[in-house]
């Protein structure tokens, strides 16, 4: 179990109604804190391909965007910082 | 004894990012899987700021004193491109920019942007014109939403070519020579493949980044167009642009966010997709020939057009907008 941070941008604050905020996730990768994301988004989560999340978003792991690191399989630690920042809208 | 070891192969990077394959110092912010580059802050910076300057002098976009017009809508490829020329333009001082943003008249989602853009530009000390279909064609582009009733075209078909027409007249009002226009990689890869699935060859011929010098159009230029979409998100977020909060409303309804999902994917698979399919689109593009195009002036507006009634004026007698605006005033 972890506790992470969640910020977000964009059109995706306005989608969730929240800028920032904690989650605890297990197991501790990103590919949940997603998850949990795409939980809360619904039916309106245009920004989020199911099947490739970072296809429509950039993910920042502690300001690293994750396909530098792990990927959807990077561990996340209490504390951390994840920003997701979509990619497709208000060009 | 069998040792297991924890450690991870080095090409995996676990938490820890490796080191900026481009600088060599610092550590990597972000993996290029097209080109296998590991960049840090700066370098992507740098980078893209090279590539755009790299467009701009292969495609031969400026000259050192152009008066050179951007359309700034307020996202985030627009006002990153606004910066980017800003940098570039320092270099020439004969050369001037000038900010032009069109107000569509989309309820709530265009006021925040155009606040950004006008933030931007007070930053920068930019002069900035906002023009709004409103003033020019007589209606908001909500307006035309709601007499087409949801039949007929898509509320995207109308607004292109509004406010392509509005960015033209912008462009003409502030005496700029050039107006550059903040199409990314993945715009143009989208727009190549939706000319082709529409088998419009013409179109797919005439949106080369390098525009052309036509009687009565200030010449579009596209010097952002080999910047991926992704990076340029990123490049947003690292120099603190604000991002727009309210989606388009009408955004979803178009054949190109189905194009846009699935070149996503495909991109997201097969990186380098986008830029095969841009690459792909100019080689097309030339071996079309399609020769100059014979301008003449709409019989209706007095705007110029290759036909004898221009798109804009087709477009609104179909929705019965019988008045003469639209064109120059």
């Amino acid at each position: 179990m972890a506790r992470v941070r969640v910020r977000l941008m964009g059109t995706l604050r306005r989608a969730i109604g929240r800028e920032e905020f904690e989650l605890s996730v297990e197991p501790p990768e990103v590919a949940q804190v997603i998850h949990r994301l795409s939980e809360m988004l619904g039916q309106g989560g245009a920004q989020f391909d199911p099947e490739n999340p970072g296809a429509e978003a950039l993910i920042l792991l502690n300001g690293v965007e994750i396909s530098n690191l792990e990927g959807l399989r990077t561990q996340v630690e209490d504390g951390d910082m994840m920003v997701i920042l979509p990619v497709a809208h208000g060009g | 004894m069998i040792r297991i070891s924890l450690m991870l192969p080095s090409n995996r990077p676990g938490r820890a990012p490796p080191t900026c394959t481009r600088c060599g110092r610092r550590p990597s912010i972000y993996y290029r899987p097209y080109s296998g580059e590991r960049l840090c802050s700066p370098c992507l910076k740098e980078s893209i700021k090279e590539r755009v300057q790299r467009t701009i002098s292969r495609f031969e976009m400026f000259e050192y004193n152009s008066r050179i017009a951007v359309g700034v809508s307020g996202g985030k490829d627009s006002l990153n491109l606004l910066h980017i020329l800003y940098e570039i333009e320092a270099d020439y001082p004969e050369a001037e920019l000038i900010a032009i943003s069109i107000d569509e008249g989309i309820s709530g989602y265009r006021d925040e942007a155009i606040e950004h853009a006008r933030k931007a530009c007070r930053t920068l000390g930019v002069e900035h014109l906002v023009l709004s279909f409103k003033e020019l064609f007589g209606f908001t582009l909500d307006e035309v939403v709601e007499r087409t009733g949801g039949g007929g075209l898509k509320p995207c078909s109308y607004c292109g070519v509004l406010r392509r027409r509005a960015l033209n007249l912008a462009a003409l009002r502030v005496e700029a020579d050039r107006l550059a226009t903040a199409h990314t990689l993945d715009d143009m890869a989208q727009t190549a493949l939706l000319n082709l699935m529409r088998g419009d060859t013409r179109l797919l011929a005439s949106s080369h980044p390098s525009g052309k010098s036509l009687p009565g159009f200030v010449r579009r230029v596209k010097p952002y167009c080999e910047v991926p979409e992704r990076e340029s998100a990123l490049l947003a977020y690292l120099k603190g642009i604000e991002f727009q909060s309210i989606p388009c409303p009408y955004a979803e309804e178009g054949m190109r966010s189905d194009i846009r999902r699935f070149l996503n994917r495909m991109e997201a698979k097969r990186p380098g997709t986008l830029y095969i399919i841009y690459r792909a689109s100019l080689e097309l593009a030339s071996s079309l020939g399609v020769g100059a195009e014979q301008i003449g002036v709409c019989s209706r507006c007095g705007e110029p057009t290759s036909g004898s009634l221009c798109r804009v004026c087709q477009l609104l007698m179909e929705i019965g907008i019988t008045d003469k605006r639209g064109g120059a005033q």
